[in-house]
């Protein structure tokens, strides 16, 4: 039987390890931008969206682009500003933050 | 009991139970506020309407029976199939378009009768669905989304290189800091707010991409669109419940805009924040029943609500339906939301973060939002970053930003009769432009008008979308403020101009109103297509185009001066600021229709180490256009430039031609 509490943390863990295999592992392609791209205009921002229970999944789904948006604007203008550009490590920190974040939840629902 | 049968023999019908735990809808987008509230009280009810819609009427003979049917099926299948057919003709019209024949008019000037007749009927489509009985609201996602791809992915149909000049210097400028990781405040403005840049970077680098124009540019515009689609119906459904209502607002917001400020660009991305964050202040923190009573739990009397005789614009009617009470963790973390949004525009764009101010504020002054002190938190923000992190731009250019503040009259001039100039082709488009804002505005007006003698309070949208005519105080932002203005004001007045046609919530739509929503659907579309695509012959590039500004790259060694004969061609997406980059019109003395000695001037000046001077069909398109160069001059330069024996022409194909000095003279 398919456990619909499962599918969120389960998607946010199968998309931060598919993009970090895509982007640390492989030798890039055309598969790269395609995954990489939707991945960092929604996973990282819905992290923080879900955790504010909205009602509405549209609505959690278009805070979460905006968070997204959010978070990749500033981190890499910090960065540019701190002298640190590296897309590399970003691109890292936001797939780990995805992935443990995923398994938080999945742990946490799990447990309940 | 169940499973009996009449005597008729069908079977009686069940007790309709209430579902105790209704799972949730696989269509979430199609149900607003109000329906997930009462959706489980009223679930019984609904089902109860749609046995009794389907339920055979026994008294009918069987022929009538399966006529009723047919019509049914059709009506249900009818509005699809009809927008379906509509984008399928819009892709072979457009797959038709030749782009080399387009005029000063732009692409409607070139587009088959194919594309016209899919738009006619995406409208017949979309009108019919809106006075369907019930209303589907799924259907009118798909026309919307119909229409977005169509309106908004013409460009990426129809141009072999993505337009317009501007994405190629944006591109350039996401070069420079995934290249260097670095901003020089100096180089221009663009350096002093470059958070979208530095986003576009990131993407680009993250992705394995050369150039963020790889990522599909020609499609960003129906990308910002279907963004732009949640914020709208956040906001719409905070004014009113009526869903259909909601739908041709959205339908006319997309019909209207035709700003062009949607491809790879700073204000697309800080428009999506701006709708996003007054979308949630108003859902989350607009005013309510309950926060009107919360200063009189200490008193011993409480005042009485107020009601449509006794509102003001200070002591408002609460907004449609109470807005449920959210935990404080929840409105804590919406608000963390909000400010970090408003962190991400303030560095991205330079006029978004004023916008948003202006509407955040009016809607603190007259209560609509409750979050008091966040336009002061959002001034420091601002100000904190003009004082500290573009100090640098700032003071270099204080006092051209500071000089025309006030200057109406002059702002008004540079955004309205500046651009009345050129052929007269363009000068219709510029009028067409013209009479599509002022048609807006004043359905918007009458709207307005019509709602309010309906007793609606629309003094939150009403603000939204007069507060930006208060930007056009501060400066004339290049001549293009007051569509800068129209564009942010564009979701409030498309609300208000849908309430002209539908100003109440009613159960069903008359025929006439169907008629009428129609027939202001068409007109709209055929002044959008002019007033939208009227420049495609300046912004459209051919492959040949770019592949000269290629080649010019490729041999222009590192601080040589490019100059152009207008600034519209696919340049400076690569090497940025390792090059100086000018325009003819932009040259001193080159007022008296002689090019030449100016153009000669500044090559010789940067003999060393280059100066190219490139002329594209672009350039020419653009000259004549918009009259930037005095009538004929750019023909007499090209004459020379071809007999000259000081200049060479070092490449050229069907659309460029780029020019050097001769060796001799490159010696000086």
């Amino acid at each position: 039987m398919t456990d619909h509490r499962l599918a969120w943390p389960c998607a946010m863990i199968c998309a931060a390890i598919l993009v970090g295999v895509v982007a640390f592992v492989l030798p890039s392609g055309p598969l790269r931008p395609l995954l990489v791209v939707p991945f960092l205009l929604v996973c990282p921002g819905m992290v923080l969206a879900h955790r504010l229970h909205l009602a509405e999944w549209w609505i959690e789904l278009m805070l979460a682009i905006g968070i997204s948006v959010v978070l990749d604007t500033l981190l890499a203008t910090a960065m540019v500003y701190a002298g640190v550009w590296s897309p590399k490590l970003l691109l890292a920190v936001l797939v780990w933050l995805s992935l443990v974040a995923g398994i938080q939840e999945l742990i946490r629902r799990l447990a309940a | 009991m169940p499973g009996q049968t009449n005597p008729a023999g069908l079977p009686a019908p069940t007790e309709v139970q209430p579902d105790p735990q209704p799972r949730r809808p696989s269509f979430g987008i199609l149900l607003d506020d109000d329906d997930l509230q009462v959706k489980r009280i009223t679930r019984a009810r609904r089902l109860e309407q749609a046995e009794r819609l389907e339920e055979p009427d026994l008294d009918q003979p069987e022929e009538r029976l399966e006529e009723g049917e047919h019509s049914r099926r059709l009506a249900m299948a009818g509005p699809a199939l009809l927008s379906l057919a509509a984008l399928a003709l819009w892709a072979a019209g457009v797959a038709r378009v030749n782009l080399r024949e387009v005029n000063d008019l732009g692409l409607a000037s070139v587009l088959p009768v194919q594309v016209l007749a899919a738009l006619v009927l995406a409208t017949a489509a979309f009108a019919w669905t809106l006075g369907q009985r019930p209303l589907r609201r799924s259907m009118l996602l798909l026309h919307v989304v119909t229409l977005v791809v169509m309106l908004y992915g013409m460009n990426a149909m129809v141009e072999p290189v993505p337009g317009p000049n501007i994405l190629w210097r944006h591109a350039g400028i996401a070069d420079h800091i995934a290249t260097t990781g670095t901003v020089d405040p100096r180089i221009d403005a663009y350096f002093n707010w470059p958070g979208f840049f530095a986003l576009a970077a990131f993407l680009s680098s993250a992705a394995g991409l050369d150039s963020i124009v790889q990522l599909a540019a020609a499609w960003v515009p129906v990308f910002f669109n279907l963004l732009y689609l949640g914020p709208l119906l956040l906001l719409y459904r905070r004014a009113t419940p009526d869903q259909r209502l909601i739908w041709l607002a959205v339908w006319f917001f997309y019909i209207s805009n035709w700003i062009q400020q949607d491809y790879l660009a700073p204000q697309a991305l800080t428009y999506f924040l701006y709708l996003l964050i007054i979308g949630i202040l108003l859902r989350w923190f607009g005013t309510d029943r309950s926060a009107w009573l919360a200063p009189a739990r200490w008193l011993p009397w409480r005042p009485p609500l107020p009601s449509p005789a006794t509102a003001t614009m200070f002591h408002p009617l609460p907004v449609h339906g109470p807005s449920p009470r959210q935990p404080s963790a929840r409105r804590a973390g919406l608000m963390a939301v909000v400010i970090a949004l408003f962190a991400a525009a303030v560095p991205s764009h330079q006029l978004t973060p004023f916008a948003i101010l202006a509407g955040v504020s009016a809607l603190v002054i007259v209560r609509r939002c409750s979050a008091r002190g966040l336009p002061f938190l959002m001034l420091i923000m601002v100000a904190a970053w003009m004082t500290f992190m573009s100090a640098a731009y700032l003071a270099g250019h204080l006092s051209i930003l500071s000089g025309q503040v006030g200057q109406v009259n002059s702002i008004a001039a540079a955004n309205v009769t500046d651009r009345l100039k050129g052929s007269a082709d363009h000068q219709l488009v510029v009028q067409l432009r013209l009479a599509l804002t002022a048609l807006v505005w004043l359905l918007a007006f009458l709207g307005w008008l019509r709602r309010r003698r309906q007793g609606q309070d629309d003094v939150a949208f009403t603000l939204l979308a007069v507060v930006p005519f208060l930007l056009l105080g501060l400066q004339s932002y290049g001549g293009e403020l007051l569509l800068r203005v129209y564009f942010f004001g564009l979701p409030f007045a498309a609300f208000l101009a849908a309430g002209l046609f539908l100003p109440v919530k009613a159960d069903a739509v008359s025929w006439r109103k169907v008629a009428a929503v129609g027939l202001a659907g068409i007109t709209l579309l055929g002044g959008f297509l002019f007033a939208r695509y009227g420049n495609a012959r300046i912004d459209h590039f051919t492959s040949a185009e770019l592949a000269a500004v290629r080649h010019l790259y490729e041999i222009a060694p590192p601080g040589s001066l490019l100059l152009a004969a207008t600034g519209d061609l696919p340049w400076k997406f690569q090497d940025y600021a390792r090059h100086e980059y000018r325009s003819v019109p932009n040259l001193p003395d080159s007022g008296n229709g002689d090019l030449i000695k100016p153009v000669l001037g500044i090559m010789r000046q940067h003999r060393q180490p280059g100066a190219y001077l490139i002329i594209t069909r672009s350039q020419r398109a653009d000259t004549r256009a918009r009259s930037i160069l005095p009538p004929g001059s750019l023909h007499r330069l090209e004459r020379w430039l071809r007999r000259s024996p000081r200049v060479q022409l070092v490449y050229a194909n069907q659309d460029a031609q780029i020019y050097a000095l001769r060796p001799g003279e490159a010696l000086g």
